[in-house]
This record gives C-alpha cells, sequence and structure tokens, in this order.
C-alpha cells in the first residue's frame, strides 16, 4: 500500500456505525482523516483510541465542505491520492484497491454502480430512476456524460487534488466536481464499486427531494 | 402640498440619507439609489407623472405602474441578498475551514504507542 493514500470520511451526526467503518479501514492499513461537520455530539470521544486524524467543523457546513477540509488537510500531509468515502457503511472498502490503480492511467476515479449488473440490482428501484434522471442534470451542466450519479466514492490522483477546489458546501459538490474536471480538463474513469444499503443508510441517506435543492443550488452557482 | 406627501418625502429623504451613508465606496449601489430616489420624489411631488408616464408604457393607470416596478425591484433585491449571503457563506467556510485545519488532532501516534508498549 502507497504511504501516501488518505482516506477522507465526512460524518454528520453517525452513530457506532461511524467507529466499525474506520477500524475496518484501518485494519486494511489505510490512513485515515475523518472530518466531523459539527456533529451535535462530537465523536471524537469513540473514535480517540484510533490512529486516525480527526478535524472537526465547529458549525455544520455540509458536505462537499467536509470533504474539502479533509483534501487540504490531506494535502498538508504530502497526500499522493485522497479517497472520499461515505461514514454510513454504504461502501466497501474491498472497492479501493481498484479505485487507488484507476489513478495510474487517469487523474480522478469515480465510482459507480451502474457498471455491474450485480452492483444495479441492489439499488432501490425508485433511487435507479431518480439516479438515471441526475445524470442527464450533470450532464447538461458539466458536459460528461456517466453511468451513475451523486456516488461519494471516488478516488482523486496528484493532479486532481492540485486543482479540485469544492465551493459548493451542501450535496451539489458531487456535480461540482464534474464540472471542475472539465474545466481543468481532467482524465477520469469509472469504476465498478458495490453499494450497501442498510436500514441506516437509508435513513441517514438523500431523501429524494432533497433533490430538487442540488438542482437550484447547481442553478444558483451557474448564475450567481 | 398636501400632507401626505409631506410625511411621505420626509421618509424618502431620511432613507435616501441613511443608504447614502451606510454604502460607503459602493458607488453603483449609490448610483442605483440616487436614480430611486429622484424617481421616488418626482413621483410625490408631480402625482400626475406616474400616470402620463403609464399611458405612455401601455399601463392604465399610474399605480399600477409603480406596482409592477415594485415587484420587479422587490425580486432583484432579493437576488442581491441572495449573492451576498452566498459570498459570506463562502467566507464563513474559509474561516471554519482553518480553524479545522489549526485544530486537528493527528491520533496516529497512538497505534505507534500502543503497538510499542506490549503491555497495553
Amino acid at each position: 500500500m502507497s504511504p501516501n493514500v488518505f482516506i477522507v470520511i465526512p460524518c454528520y451526526n453517525e452513530g457506532e456505525v461511524l467507529k466499525r467503518n474506520v477500524q475496518e479501514l484501518l485494519d486494511l492499513d489505510y490512513q485515515v482523516i475523518v472530518v466531523d461537520d459539527g456533529s451535535a455530539v462530537a465523536p471524537w470521544e469513540q473514535l480517540k483510541e484510533l490512529p486516525i486524524h480527526f478535524l472537526r467543523h465547529c458549525i455544520n457546513l455540509g458536505q462537499g465542505a467536509a470533504l474539502q477540509t479533509g483534501m487540504e488537510y490531506a494535502k498538508k500531509l504530502g497526500a499522493e491520492a485522497v479517497i472520499h468515502f461515505d461514514a454510513d457503511g454504504q461502501h466497501s472498502p474491498s472497492d479501493i484497491p481498484a479505485l487507488i490503480s484507476a489513478l495510474k492511467d487517469c487523474d480522478i476515479a469515480l465510482g459507480s454502480r451502474f457498471l455491474r449488473r450485480e452492483d444495479w440490482l441492489k439499488v432501490p428501484f425508485m433511487k435507479r430512476l431518480l439516479l438515471r434522471c441526475a445524470r442527464v442534470v450533470n450532464f447538461v451542466f458539466t458536459g460528461l456524460w456517466l453511468s451513475d450519479a451523486h456516488n461519494g466514492f471516488r478516488a482523486l490522483g496528484p493532479r486532481a487534488l492540485g486543482c479540485i477546489d469544492l465551493t459548493e458546501n451542501r450535496m451539489a459538490h458531487a456535480t461540482e466536481i464534474l464540472s471542475q474536471i472539465k474545466t481543468h480538463g481532467l482524465s477520469w474513469r469509472e469504476v465498478p464499486t458495490t453499494i450497501c444499503y442498510t436500514s441506516y443508510s437509508r435513513q441517514k441517506g438523500q431523501k429524494w427531494y432533497n433533490s430538487f435543492n442540488i438542482l437550484i443550488d447547481l442553478i444558483l452557482n451557474k448564475i450567481l | 402640498m398636501s400632507l401626505i406627501q409631506l410625511i411621505i418625502l420626509f421618509f424618502l429623504v431620511f432613507s435616501f440619507l441613511m443608504v447614502l451613508l451606510v454604502m460607503k465606496g459602493h458607488l453603483a449601489g449609490r448610483l442605483f439609489f440616487i436614480v430611486q430616489f429622484i424617481t421616488g420624489a418626482l413621483f410625490v411631488v408631480f402625482p400626475d407623472l406616474s400616470s402620463q408616464i403609464g399611458r405612455v408604457l401601455g399601463v392604465g393607470r399610474g399605480t399600477d405602474l409603480v406596482l409592477y416596478f415594485l415587484v420587479v425591484l422587490f425580486y432583484m433585491t432579493v437576488l442581491l441578498f441572495i449573492a451576498a449571503m452566498r459570498r459570506i457563506e463562502r467566507r464563513q467556510t474559509i474561516i471554519l475551514r482553518q480553524l479545522a485545519l489549526q485544530n486537528a488532532i493527528d491520533n496516529t501516534k497512538a497505534r505507534i504507542a500502543g503497538r510499542s508498549a506490549p503491555g497495553q
């Protein structure tokens, strides 16, 4: 394992799941940066025995902001690559090596739930429908035609780390990354990743109606 | 001049001076309010003026014209406020990020310490 790969985990009001997921990554010898996005109860208490880097926003800013904070910290530590990883246990650590090795021939590797049949069958029907629409929105705003949208699992190589700068604090950052890929001319690839929906992650995850909020954020960012 | 005209003129002048004081160094903003003040004052002093302009623009009554302008102006103001809020939010993010980076906890030594002390 390359010593300079960091896993950035933004979290907001996560329970026991967070510690379990972090522990799992540490067992695989990854370096972990947890960015707490202003949780009501700081998760530091339950994480303090773990050998991780821990940062905290004193108020809640949003997932995009937390990822950017984590990336800036990783850059200070001399990171060569950063993996974005969800705190709620949806992502599988076993997909990380594939993402990292994809970085050999591209600047940014994007996880996708729709490249393998067994993966997309796990996505609930309504969510599948929504994601199909979301990728059209992504295409309109960024010109990138992907098989998946809003998959938070991705790996950024050194060039991507150098120029991606997220200003969308909330969920619209997922589309912002794509438009920055386009503006900076970064090379990208999609990598099949599995997704594991638990009742916990479903409850924590995005509600379908929140996609309107994301859309409005995107439009506002285009004109203001 | 009727009493209502005097009252409105008084408030117009008052808020106009306040705005000019608050918007120090914003030439565009000041010009915007100066134009607004002059138009407002003219409409108050010459009540028929709005009706005449309204007729030229194809709006029946002067009050309708004023109402339409008010709606447009209101939306423009809201939009400007949203833009300003987003700028503030961006700055706030930068500050909070710096704070988070400064207070970052590097706990990775814990593992090394744990390993070197097998008694634990």
